[in-house]
């Protein structure tokens, strides 16, 4: 079920209305059906896998836990990461390796057959197979005790407002959420539904009317000018951007009405002054769970410089695989992971050149803006473009065949109106760091009233409505 | 029930109650304003043309037929109603609703490729379906999830290019309204190298056509049929051309007239892409129009 379809309008007030009127078991009973339901509206069959890897990794912690010796331990922890990663593999990366395993054997002169399996991947399951290991992992670390219950641990995995496409929320942060009932809070439902307004906004108004334009011209790169390349690369960033931090905004603004925190996803990331900036700030529960689960595990910076950047180097490529089956994810992480590299290297040296510039404050941020930002977006190329030899032609072509002409541009209507709405984003955004305005709005119900007011009505004469899906669902 | 469930759902109420009545009343002011745009449907709808030479048919007719250029050429004056998108049956209910508020024109071309063209413009014109009782009925026949949204929630009506273009086009005339890029190279490349295939002609927009043909013979309008250039590389393609020309005729009537610009124009310049010319393409089509005698007004009273 996608958040933006009719069908959750319906299911969800229903669900809050249920969850009012039921109290303790009955109402863990009501969230966990509720949750299979919203994850069997997609594909029914896909089910037993999300309960198989629940089970597994439920009774696996049980039984971690009392374990004295490590040896042992460790080995049932293996057996459930593994099972874990192969199923991932399967469903995720199958015909990725075949197709890599062949290219491989192709030069150094084999010919390995052609191998195709019907596999549907499973939505969500990027998301809550990384939820379901960390759980382990923190068990196993000791730094969470065991859930008793198998009932509340299936809860706090399939909740439907996080299960498909995040964010990532540690079971040590959302279980014990799931032990006492919540209590509906007016101030906080408020909040909640002013989050998931601005979310839908952010999704339907901008992201999927982004959407046409940047489909269309990254589907026949060779056919379009270098301005409207490069155009497109600056909406894909924001319709990303939008897509990913609207859906996560729902998300949470639903969990807020429903009593639940499940923490912040997305900070303003392209407001980023550096790299390590723009990972805190985009996509968070993944980047800390990358810090967390595998550069920590991989020595992180405790094993001296060069292996920090590799280590570095490791994680990023591993999260751009996470992003998906393909070579173009990976460059997309490895580009990611030098651009850290780089800033860390370079770190001091860049101190010093900033001491030496003495140029005001206000300018040298900007100026870190406008490059982070820039450095991102042609990241962004390689997400985006169905292959390697699409993004260097869109690389190419924003670097032949601009002629800077508005003329050339298509769609100008449409194009006229996306910038509108992105200078939109760009305004609320900047205007959210000013903690006195944000104060300000939220001590006058008559101004938050008119915001959301003009949110719904901007999204009826804005919005796109195509019943677009979210790009992550894909991951 | 708790005082704070008490109080959400007293906030939920009167942000409803807000939101609707923003809504009507948002739209109620858009309603009155729509009519006073310079926007071509906003000047059909609002009534009071004097006899013009009105053009009708879809983007290729909005691009291909420039009226500023017919207008200057041609001594008279033009309205472009085309519009991308427009399929017959749409500019069917627009003429009609057209000629029910305004004067009868001198003179209409209709560029026939719109028999190609699905009906998705009807979504784009929701906003002028309170002005125009034709194509409200057309709306609800082939639209009617779109209507029905924009009953419930009025704004929705103006979601779209078109409002967006009312809007912009609120002070100033919109018919010099063309393409102004060229076809890249390689898109010629790829029309080059393209498959063949078959011009379409929907069912209900040859029967559209052959009510328009109806009509303006009731009306004594003058009716010109005209096929604009394609890209000579694309159209070389198409297998079907002198049979879908047929076709195009065998609809507006035996007795008329097609006047086949399809192969007039070769240089690539004059294109922006594969089915449309752009204004260097356009403006000499025009001169070669009037030439040809497309304006003429003869004052004859049946269709050619």
């Amino acid at each position: 079920m996608l958040f933006n379809s009719l069908a959750f309008l319906v299911f969800f007030p229903a669900f809050l209305v249920a969850q009012l009127a039921t109290r303790g078991a009955v109402r863990i009973w009501l969230t966990l059906f509720a949750s299979y339901f919203f994850y069997a509206w997609w594909d029914w069959r896909l089910l037993p896998l999300l309960w198989f890897q629940t089970g597994l990794d439920f009774f696996v912690a049980r039984r971690l836990h009392p374990m004295p010796d490590a040896g042992p331990r460790r080995r049932l922890l293996a057996v459930s990461l593994t099972t874990n990663l192969l199923l991932l593999a399967f469903f995720k990366y199958f015909h990725f390796g075949v197709e890599s395993t062949r290219g491989l054997a192709h030069l150094f002169g084999f010919e390995l057959p052609e191998v195709t399996l019907a596999i549907v991947l499973p939505v969500g399951i990027s998301f809550y197979t990384f939820q379901s290991m960390s759980y382990v992992i923190d068990v196993y670390r000791g730094e969470v005790e065991p859930e008793p219950s198998l009932l509340r641990f299936a809860a706090s995995v399939a909740l439907f407002v996080h299960l498909v496409a995040g964010p990532i929320v540690r079971a040590r942060h959302l279980l014990p959420q799931l032990r006492t009932d919540r209590v509906f809070d007016a101030e906080v439902a408020t909040a909640g539904f002013e989050q998931a307004l601005w979310g839908f906004f952010k999704k339907i108004a901008i992201a999927d009317s982004l959407a046409g334009f940047v489909d269309a011209r990254f589907a026949a790169p060779q056919l379009q000018d270098g301005t409207t390349l490069l155009l497109t690369v600056y909406f894909y960033a924001i319709q990303i951007y939008c897509d990913f931090s609207g859906y996560t905004d729902i998300a949470l603004g639903c969990a807020k009405i429903l009593g639940y925190d499940l923490g912040v996803n997305f900070d303003r990331p392209y407001f980023s002054t550096s790299f390590r900036d723009f990972w805190r700030r985009w996509h968070i529960s993944l980047s800390s769970w990358l810090r967390d689960y595998l550069y920590v595990s991989l020595g992180g910076n405790r094993r001296g410089v060069p292996r920090a950047y590799a280590n570095l180097l490791v994680t990023m490529l591993i999260g751009g695989l996470w992003h998906g089956a393909s070579w173009t994810f990976v460059a997309w992480g490895g580009l990611h992971g030098l651009y850290l590299v780089v800033e860390r290297a370079l770190g001091p040296w860049l101190g010093r050149a900033q001491a030496a510039l003495s140029a005001p404050r206000w300018l040298e941020k900007l100026a870190a803006r406008l490059f982070v930002f820039h450095a991102v977006c042609f990241a962004w190329i390689f997400f985006r473009a169905q292959s390697f030899a699409d993004a260097a032609e869109v690389i190419r072509g924003i670097a032949t065949r601009s002629e800077l002409s508005f003329a050339q541009v298509p769609n100008k209507f449409a194009v006229i109106k996306i910038v509108g709405l992105v200078a939109l984003l760009v305004t609320v955004e900047a205007m959210s760091f000013r903690t006195s305005f944000v104060a300000h709005l939220r001590a006058r119900p008559a101004l938050r009233f008119a915001a959301a007011s003009l949110l719904l009505w901007g999204i009826a004469i804005l919005g796109t409505f195509s019943g677009a899906n979210f790009i992550y669902f894909q991951f | 029930m708790g005082v704070s469930l008490r109080a959400g759902l007293l906030r939920f109420a009167v942000l409803t109650a807000l939101v609707l009545a923003g809504d009507r009343g948002l739209a109620a002011l858009f309603d009155l304003a729509l009519p006073h745009s310079q926007f071509r449907f906003s000047l059909a709808a609002r009534g009071g043309q004097p006899p013009k030479v009105l053009l009708l048919g879809d983007s290729r007719a909005v691009n291909g037929l420039y009226a500023p250029e017919l207008e200057r050429l041609g001594g008279v004056p033009v309205l472009n109603l085309g519009y991308e998108g427009m399929s017959t049956l749409i500019a069917e209910a627009v003429l009609r609703d057209y000629l029910e508020r305004n004067a009868p024109p001198r003179l209409m071309l209709l560029e026939v490729s719109d028999v190609t063209a699905p009906h998705t413009l009807l979504e784009g014109l929701t906003c002028y379906s309170h002005l125009s009782p034709a194509l409200s009925a057309l709306a609800d026949q082939r639209s009617p999830v779109t209507q029905r949204a924009a009953r419930l929630v009025h704004l929705y009506a103006y979601n779209g290019e078109v409002p967006l273009r009312a809007l912009y086009y609120a002070r100033r005339s919109d018919q010099d309204l063309i393409n102004r890029h060229h076809i890249p190279p390689a898109l010629v490349e790829e029309a080059r190298a393209e498959a063949d295939f078959d011009l379409p002609a929907l069912p209900e927009n040859l029967a559209a056509l052959g009510r328009i043909a109806v009509l303006a013979r009731e009306r004594r309008i003058p009716l010109r049929f005209i096929v604009v250039p394609y890209l000579p590389e694309h159209l070389a393609h198409a297998r079907n051309w002198d049979a879908w020309l047929e076709a195009i005729r065998g609809a507006a009537g035996s007795d008329a007239r097609i006047w086949d610009y399809g192969h007039a124009v070769t240089d690539h310049e004059q294109f922006a892409d594969r089915v449309h010319l752009n204004e260097l393409g356009a403006t000499p089509l025009a001169a070669r129009l009037v030439a040809d005698g497309v304006l003429a007004i003869d004052g004859a009273s049946a269709p050619e």
